[in-house]
This record gives C-alpha cells, structure tokens and sequence, in this order.
C-alpha cells in the first residue's frame, strides 16, 4: 500500500503537487469550464443545421455535453502533465536568465544559490504551468472539434440527428480522451 | 295592395344591404407573409407561399377569396378557425427570376368582375382589388460550389495542423 502524504517532507509535497499529475483547484476549475463550453458548442450546430429542437431534446444534450465535458477535461489534464515537464525543460536557461537580469548584483551577491535556484524552479514551473494548460486546452480542442466535424457531416452524415448526436460526441470525447493517454518516448 | 308591395321592395332592399354587407370586406387589415423558394438543390420549380390574416372593419367572416399573380388566378384556402389564408403556387425556376409580385386579392365579386373583363377583352387593371400583397422573390440558386462542411473541416484541419506543429516543437 502506497504511504500517506502525511510521511512526505513538505519539499517533497511541494515537488509533487508542481510535478505530480493532480491538478490544483484553480486549473480544474478552468479545465472543466473550457470542457463544458467546448461540449456545448455541438449544440448550437446539431441545432441550427440537423435540426434538433433544443427543449425537445434536453435531457440528451445535458447528458451527452458532461459526458463529453468530463473526457474532454480528462485529456487537458493528461495533455497538460505532458507538456509540462517538456516545457520547464525548454524554458529553464530562458527562466534562470530573465531572473538573473532581473536581480542586482548586491541583491544577487545576498541570495545563496540555493535561494537563487528555488527561485528558477519555482518561475519555471509557474511559466511551465501556464503554457501546457493554454497548449493542452488549444491541441484538445482542435482535436475534439476535428474529430465531431468528420463524424458528424462525413462519417455519419446519413444518421438521423439523435444517433448522429449520440455517435458523434461520444466517439469524438473518448477518442480525445483515448489519445490523450498515449505517451511520446 | 300598393302599400304592400312597398313593404316587401323595403323589406328585400334591407335584407339585400345587410346580406351584402356580410360578405363584403370594409377597410381590410392585412397581416401577411411569405415564403419563396431560393435553393435549386430542393427542387427545379420556386414556390410560393403567401400566408396572410385578414380583419374587416365590419367584422365579416369566413370571406371568399382569390389571388392573382401575374393574370393567373388562384383560390385561396382559409383555416376552419380565424381569419388565417394561405395560397400557394409553384413556377418552373427559368420563367421566375428575382422579382417583385405584386399579389391581388379579389373577393367574390371582383373575381366574376375579373373574369367578365378577360371574357369581354377587357384590361384587367381596371378591376380594384380588395388589397394587396408584395411578395419579394430572390431567384433560385445552387449556392456555393463549395460545401460548408468542407470550409469547416478545412479551417479546423488547418488549424490543428498549426497546433500539432507546436506540440510538436516542444515535445521533440
């Protein structure tokens, strides 16, 4: 059985919640909130060119736009933890030389290097952080919105609107998510 | 005997004026609108749908009528409930270009006066009608070459294209 948190030093807290998978409650907020209103999009197409009526079919789209929403979050957050590391790797001469410009010599002299390197760490993750989530939530959806156009007006054009719905957006949501998974060695 | 026959002359005039008077139209309001075929894909003739609701002054129900579009009569058909008329008729694509239709409405006595005048060879504008309707026709077209689910799917594939290329610059 893994050990408590509980058994970790707080560095090693602080390691893993900047490198660990879980999110922080701000970015699974924003996650979500991009995740819905990506999945609600389809809405307004299966509306306006199939012809689905919008109170006729609710409980359909409210179910079919959190399935969709959840997968959708899912792969942010797998896209995300993805990038991260490879982001903070790229940025890391880029971060340490910004904060070495931006310090004077007489503060730089007063800051031991171990300071100096929490420092880096610390803006390189926040840099690292934000970048992957914008990246992640851009490749996700171009993705997902891919994915829906193809199956809705190509693959499954013929379908009546509530298969066609029901099809599309299940398979677009849980392919993002499926790929989302992978990982590149 | 010369009274008598007075009385009955009074009587029929009267009931003459407040027969007639029902199903004459006094000072119609018209509230109409219109549909007219512009897609080619649907169909090689262009429709048209006039839908109108008709309020006399004197309240006058269930009143006849008739369209006429271009010297062709139509009748015109009525919901069993309320003043609600519709007319429809259909024109092959070549002979209706975008155009203005200026629809009359004839009661029952300007259609037989409309009919009298195409029997005797008579300009059919010289017959009023009880209103009538514009009807704005656009012409029929095929649309874009193109289809819009193709646009789409270019733009989002180019767009991924995009994003790809920048994943894939940081991941490398």
């Amino acid at each position: 059985m893994a050990p408590k948190s509980s058994n970790f030093s707080k560095e090693e807290e602080l390691l893993l919640q900047d490198f660990g998978r879980d999110l922080s409650r701000k970015s699974s907020v924003i996650f979500y909130v991009h995740a819905l209103f990506v999945s609600a999009i389809p809405l307004w197409l299966f509306n306006r060119i199939h012809q689905m009526e919008m109170l006729d079919n609710a409980i359909l789209f409210v179910i079919g736009t959190i399935f969709s929403a959840y997968f959708v979050a899912l792969a942010y957050k797998n896209n995300k933890f993805e990038l991260k590391h490879k982001i903070a790797q790229k940025r890391s001469d880029g971060v340490a030389a910004e904060l070495n410009a931006k310090m004077s010599e007489t503060e730089s002299k007063k800051i031991s290097k171990k300071e100096k390197d929490e420092r880096i760490l610390w803006r390189k993750n926040e840099i690292a952080e934000a970048e992957s989530m914008q990246l992640a939530v851009f490749y996700t959806n171009s993705l997902f919105l891919i994915l829906l156009i193809l199956s809705s007006f190509f693959f499954f054009k013929s379908y009546s609107p509530m298969p066609n719905y029901i099809i599309s957006m299940v398979g677009a949501s849980s392919i993002t998510g499926l790929l989302s998974t992978s990982s590149q060695k | 005997k010369g009274k008598s026959i007075m009385a009955n002359l009074l009587v029929i005039s009267v009931l003459s004026l407040l027969i007639g008077s029902g199903f004459c139209c006094d000072q119609p309001s018209v509230d109409s609108s219109y549909y007219t075929s512009t897609n080619l894909k649907l169909g090689k003739n262009a429709a048209f749908v006039v839908e109108l609701t008709v309020k006399c002054k004197n309240n006058v129900q269930d009143l006849m009528l008739y369209a006429d579009v271009n010297g062709v009569q139509y009748p015109v058909t009525k919901s069993p409930e309320g003043n609600n008329y519709q007319v429809s008729w259909t024109a092959k694509n070549k002979k209706s270009p975008a155009a203005l239709f200026d629809v009359k409405f004839f009661d029952e006595s300007g259609y037989n006066a409309l009919k009298k005048a195409a029997r005797i060879n008579q300009d059919a504008n010289t017959v009023k009608p009880l209103f009538s309707v514009d009807v704005k026709h656009h012409g029929m077209s095929s649309g874009f070459w193109v289809s819009s689910e193709l646009i789409a799917l270019a733009v989002a594939s180019l767009i991924f294209y995009v994003v790809c290329n920048e994943r894939s610059a940081v991941i490398s």
